[in-house]
């Protein structure tokens, strides 16, 4: 009798086609009317991820950040708190590893990533904690404040680049790059994936652990499912509240970190790229999941991807990609609408089943 | 001309597995004043919903003013002149009366603009057509109980209702507030409006309608005309006589070392956020070691709060609740084993499995160390299906289950613990007859061990047939506990249960007298 849950994974695998297929069929159209080569440019969308290490490694690392930002997210939504602040978040975790590890040149490289790791965390758990707390003590809505507090910071982030920590021998508003010795290792030279992806991996394997074998991921689930249940049965539905948005935050601040560590080096203004959007792009499509996380990350960076290589490529303009991730987006949050908000729609289905 | 009957409606509710109309007949004369009468669960409030197209009837026909209608959804009973209030009432706190009213049908300008100075003035006209004093500016979060209700009713007015429906429309209300919705409901009636209202307040039937339907178990049992019917008679017919009852249990006497106190209530008051007056007022009781203390109202008369707050679940605004002479704890534990009325959200995690909604009290022993012990996890929930004989699997989530099944569920996990305080609410509430006895079982061999047990029921056949002692409330106030046994006046709890009770309260004041209730002499 694992019918519910039989049915429940073929809706979520069944949305996941729906949302690749759209994507693809809309990308395809996109293609044909705005290139001249069709052909090689549907190619060059659909297989040049996998072309050449460049853009191959480049896909993977992408995933690598997208699934931290999508852990964040998801650990976010599945409590029901809605922490839309991501881009400020990742934003305060890379600023504050490239502080920490500007201001320490010469520390040795386990400290130095070590501290740098901790402080980009406590950076993005502080912003989120605080919508979280906010909401716990004024009823103060996370969802607002959470991006307003983020869209501040971004600000406050821009002008923290460009101020106190620019780089003065560059003409760009940047930071200056960290020392190499804290530049992780390079997996697949000439591309971006670095050893972060392990730290990625490490962080699904741990959060797939809390969520299905431990009294905390219990507890959580009972909270984000209903929390008048978790209250009635003794559970301190205030700290799922704000813990599970300060674990969101640092979810993100790390994602922000190990993109400085691993492929940027340095802080520049704007350099997130819409990575807290993504993460929550990726969330949604997951269903909140941390299991379904990673095939979630990867059918994202693979469009981006092949966005990117189509860009590069051909005569495709830059607006391309753009188009097909908001497109992407689209598609994965209509679905997200009934996973997200439709509980009631989706027991009054199966109650309307069952009576027939 | 608009008369309504209703004939043969039946409806079954396959997701909790309720019959909640069985066979149901209403018939009401135009320009009349009609009351449905019943129990909580009787199915008054599903036979409205039918008539106003918020739920489809599985059988059964309605004619309106002689014509057969067919109504699908609420836009069509408004559409035939059928309008409902429901108990709690639909107001945008952000908009003004005025704009309230006219909400999806207003007067515009341009064809999209709202015309306030329309809006304003049809909702003067109407106000003082119908002798309603309510302000066309006032904000609806400034509004009320009473001001609220009187604007769900100018909002109907305003869609020409010829049929107004109001459920249960006095529970909220204050004495005076009920004094003025009965004026303002004869002046409809006098119009020419058809009015239905649902209520289980026997008094209230003699003070305002002209003709009552009764029903019960889903059944509508007889058409009366309401001054033909005494208060007494009314009741016994909602109450269902003893025929439906349970077997009376034999009251246990006490044994010399359950003596002590395990409960107590001092005082409690609970004053709901803008409620005209007190929802729980002044209520002091104490439990003891091995008892049954049921306490009997219907609702609107502060049962639930009193659930609540003798669960730890609201915080009382004077008083005391005390287990084993301690405040209860912020979070519920292991001390209070508690059944809840409302099983399906607070008692149940339906999108969780079986097995966690068993495991979601007893958190510790679930999770040694803080990691699941899956093996612990299994074999609770399949001792649990076995001897509650449970229709599921450990994994089966729980939404998936029949009502009964659920409530098994949820006396599995609750009793489990072996708890010295237990809360009962309406635990039997829409269960079949097996269940019903299961659940009875359950209560008595918890009272067998020593259990503390509260049961607050707005039945008052389960509550004689469980309590060593039975309290009363209404509107409120607990009328007084007196020892359950063959002596004790039935009628007389129907009586002060169902608002009768002003009498009583005036007697005690006059005579001074301990108890409320007396007995038969």
């Amino acid at each position: 009798m694992k019918a519910p849950a039989r049915a429940a994974l073929t809706a979520r695998l069944l949305g996941f086609g729906v949302a690749i297929v759209g994507a693809a069929l809309l990308a395809i159209l996109l293609l044909w009317g705005l290139s001249s080569s069709f052909s090689a440019s549907l190619e060059l969308f659909f297989l040049g991820p996998f072309r050449n290490a460049w853009y191959f490694g480049n896909m993977l690392a992408e995933a690598s950040v997208l699934v931290l930002a999508g852990l964040g997210a998801a650990v976010a939504f599945g409590s029901r708190n809605f922490n839309l602040g991501g881009e400020g978040q990742v934003y305060a975790g890379a600023i504050a590893a490239a502080a920490i590890l500007l201001g320490l040149p010469t520390a040795s490289p386990p400290l130095g990533i070590g501290l740098a790791l901790l402080g980009s965390a406590l950076a993005g758990a502080a912003l989120a904690w605080f919508s979280g707390r906010l909401k716990l003590s004024l009823g103060v809505d996370e969802l607002i404040s959470s991006f307003l507090a983020s869209a501040i910071f971004v600000y406050l982030g821009g002008f923290l680049i460009s101020g106190p920590l620019q780089d003065p021998s560059s003409n760009f508003q940047s930071t200056a790059s960290i020392a190499p010795a804290f530049r992780l290792a390079r997996l697949f030279p000439p591309s971006n994936l670095s050893t972060a992806a392990f730290a990625s991996l490490f962080a699904l394997g741990l959060a797939m652990f809390l969520s299905k074998r431990t009294r905390l991921g219990f507890e959580f689930g009972l909270v984000g499912r209903n929390a008048e249940f978790a209250r009635y049965a003794g559970i301190d539905t205030g700290f799922y509240v704000t813990a599970p948005m300060a674990l969101s935050g640092a979810l993100y601040g790390l994602a922000g970190a190990f993109l400085l560590l691993g492929t940027q080096y340095k802080a520049m203004k704007g350099f997130t790229s819409g990575i807290g959007w993504s993460g929550i792009a990726v969330a949604l499509v997951a269903g909140n999941s941390p299991s379904a996380i990673l095939p979630s990350a990867l059918l994202f960076a693979y469009l981006d991807t092949g966005a990117k290589a189509v860009m590069i490529g051909s005569d495709v303009t830059g607006d391309i990609v753009s188009v097909i991730q908001a497109t992407v987006f689209f598609l994965v949050t209509a679905r997200a609408a009934d996973g997200l908000f439709g509980t009631r729609a989706s027991r009054l289905r199966a109650g309307g089943k069952k009576a027939r | 001309m608009p008369s309504v009957s209703m004939k043969g409606i039946s409806k079954y509710y396959g997701a909790s597995s309720i019959l909640a109309n069985d066979c149901a007949d209403l018939l009401v004369r135009d320009g009349e004043i009609h009351a449905i009468v019943g129990e909580n669960g009787a199915g008054k409030s599903t036979l409205m919903k039918i008539l106003y197209g918020l739920e489809r009837p599985d059988s059964g026909r309605i004619n309106l003013g002689g014509r057969e209608v067919h109504v699908r959804s609420p836009a069509e009973a408004a559409l035939l002149g059928i309008g409902m209030v429901q108990q709690h009432a639909e107001i945008v706190d952000e908009f003004s009366a005025a704009e309230n009213v006219v909400l999806c049908a207003e007067p515009r300008r341009f064809g999209f603009v709202l015309d306030r100075r329309a809006a304003r003035a049809r909702f003067a006209g109407l106000a003082a057509d119908n002798g309603f004093s309510l302000d066309p500016d006032a904000l609806g979060s400034g509004l009320s109980v009473g001001e609220r209700q009187e604007l769900e009713i100018l909002k109907l007015l305003y869609r020409k209702a010829q049929v107004l429906v109001l459920d249960e429309p006095t529970a909220v209300l204050a004495e005076e507030e009920v004094f003025s919705l009965f004026a303002t409901l004869r002046r409809l009636a006098a119009s020419g409006r058809t009015i239905i209202i649902i209520t289980h307040k026997v008094r209230e039937v003699r003070a305002i309608a002209d003709s009552v339907t009764v029903m019960r178990h889903g059944k509508t049992l007889s058409r009366l005309a309401a001054g033909d019917v005494g208060e007494e008679e009314l009741a016994t017919l909602m109450m269902g006589g003893q025929s439906f009852a349970p077997a009376l249990r034999t009251p246990r006497r006490p044994r010399p070392e359950d003596v002590s106190v395990v409960f107590e209530a001092q005082d409690l008051r609970y004053v709901l956020r803008g409620a005209a007056r007190p929802a729980v007022d002044g209520v002091s009781f104490s439990l003891r070691r091995g008892e049954v203390l049921g306490i009997c109202a219907l609702a609107g008369n502060g049962l639930a709060e009193l659930e609540d707050l003798a669960t730890g679940f609201r915080r009382p605004s004077s008083g005391r609740v005390l287990l084993d002479g301690r405040r209860l704890p912020r979070r519920r534990g292991k001390a209070i084993g508690y059944v809840p009325q409302d099983r399906l959200r607070r008692g149940a995690s339906l999108h969780s499995s079986v097995q966690e909604n068993l495991a979601a009290l007893d958190r510790d022993a679930f999770f040694p160390h803080g990691i699941r012990s899956v093996h612990r996890m299994v074999s609770f929930a399949e001792a649990a299906i076995r001897g509650y004989d449970i229709a599921a699997t450990p994994e089966q989530r729980l939404g998936s289950l029949s009502g009964g099944s659920i409530q098994k569920v949820i006396l599995a996990r609750e009793l489990n613990g072996n708890a010295d305080f237990l809360v009962f609410s309406n635990p039997t509430w829409g269960l079949d007859i097996a269940s019903t006895e299961f659940v009875y079982e359950r209560i008595l061999a918890a009272r067998e061990r020593g259990a503390a047990i509260l049961l607050v029921s707005s039945s008052l056949d389960e509550v004689l047939a469980l309590s060593d002692r039975v309290g009363v409330m209404s509107r409120g106030r607990l009328a007084g506990i007196e020892e359950n046994g063959p002596t004790l006046d039935r009628a007389h709890l129907g009586k002060a249960m169902l608002g009768a009770g002003h009498a009583v309260d005036s007697r005690r004041a006059h005579a001074g007298r301990g108890l409320a209730m007396g007995r038969k002499p």
